[in-house]
């Protein structure tokens, strides 16, 4: 893509129907787009529907994709290197990331359909972070999930799994 | 190509399976298996890999891993016995002594939770320049694992472990000298 190419700009427009206009560079971040772009052939005219988004995560995911808009584009070493650590987040990400339950799981599921896989990667391993360590107790409470296990059922998993009851 | 299913956000339990199984893969055992005994959804959906539930594979995990499984494990029966293990003292509490979500009783809780919050968006470095020789506070991980501050300088406790949990803690002190309480 020359220069000219990536300060371009293009039209998205939310699930609500707001038209946001970025960066093509911005937007290219997400493959779905840079797919719809090579398809329409000429960017910035036509509006790129983005069905499934609303604005407010649009924007937040925009927002994502111009902080990381010179990112090199990851290698299969690198992908690998990332599942390692689950702690491995950098600070700008894991600011980004303090918002509310409701607008992670949207920006995960977002960044799932525009196919935008190191915010995916982000939202994940945040996801991750906040189960690790907890007790199943302590996980419904965190995300408010109720437990629909009946005591037998219960039981019969505790017996099932009765192999890490010694050491 | 991503997945084409759309559903209503903000329910964990509602993630497409293949973002969930993205989020295990980032997870230890002992926190998959916590995630599997959580409800029959995701007991279902949080395959184990078969390889770590052999009686050989247990015996190699690290020790804190093998604690963190039987503590997940045992928790019906603790709840059910009214009693649990405090995750700071490692001492057997009845569940009165507990803060209702705390892993940690409630001596130890208070400690972990109580905050002065205008002090900590200052950088550590502002912080002691500013209070020489007066007590500061700030929030720094805990180990749970190791039961001790998570050093200044090092970016991940010394355990070495990914089954131990790393919560904020207060922590009050002088220049140089650190105290945890």
């Amino acid at each position: 893509m020359s220069a000219t190419e990536a300060e371009q700009q293009v039209k998205l427009v939310s699930s609500d129907n707001v038209e946001i206009i970025t960066e093509r560079k911005v937007a290219e971040r997400s493959m779905l787009i840079k797919n719809m772009i090579e398809d329409l052939g000429a960017p910035g005219e036509e509006p790129i529907p983005i069905m499934n988004v609303s604005e407010a995560v649009l924007r937040k995911v925009l927002e994502w994709c111009s902080h990381h808009k010179n990112d090199p584009a990851p290698t299969q070493d690198d992908d690998a290197d990332s599942r390692k650590k689950t702690t491995d987040i950098e600070d700008w990400d894991q600011k980004f990331m303090q918002v509310d339950q409701e607008m992670l799981f949207e920006i995960i599921l977002a960044a799932n359909y525009m196919d935008i896989k190191a915010l995916l990667d982000v939202g994940c391993k945040t996801v991750a972070n906040m189960i690790k360590g907890k007790s199943p107790e302590e996980i419904r409470k965190t995300f408010n999930i109720q437990n629909d296990f009946t005591p037998e059922e219960e039981e019969q998993i505790r017996r099932e799994n009765e192999w890490a009851e010694d050491r | 190509m991503p997945c084409s299913i759309w559903l209503p956000a903000g329910d964990f339990v509602l993630l497409p399976p293949e973002l969930l199984h993205q989020i295990i893969s980032h997870l230890p055992l002992s926190a998959a298996i916590a995630l599997k005994l959580v409800n029959k959804a995701l007991f279902r959906a949080v395959r184990l890999p078969s390889d770590t539930l052999s009686r050989d594979s247990r015996y190699k995990l690290p020790y804190c891993e093998q604690d963190a499984i039987r503590r997940n494990i045992n928790e019906y029966w603790v709840m059910k016995s009214c009693r649990r293990r405090c995750a700071v003292c490692d001492s057997v509490q009845h569940l009165r002594d507990f803060p209702e979500s705390s892993a940690a009783c409630h001596f130890h809780d208070e400690r972990l939770t109580m905050g002065v919050e205008e002090h900590f968006s200052k950088p550590w470095d502002e912080l002691l320049a500013t209070a020489e020789g007066s007590m500061v506070v700030s929030k720094r991980p805990f180990c749970m694992h190791k039961r001790e501050l998570v050093p200044q300088d090092a970016s991940n406790c010394s355990c070495g472990c990914p089954s131990c949990a790393h919560p904020e803690v207060v922590c009050f002190s002088r220049a140089g000298d650190l105290a945890f309480v």
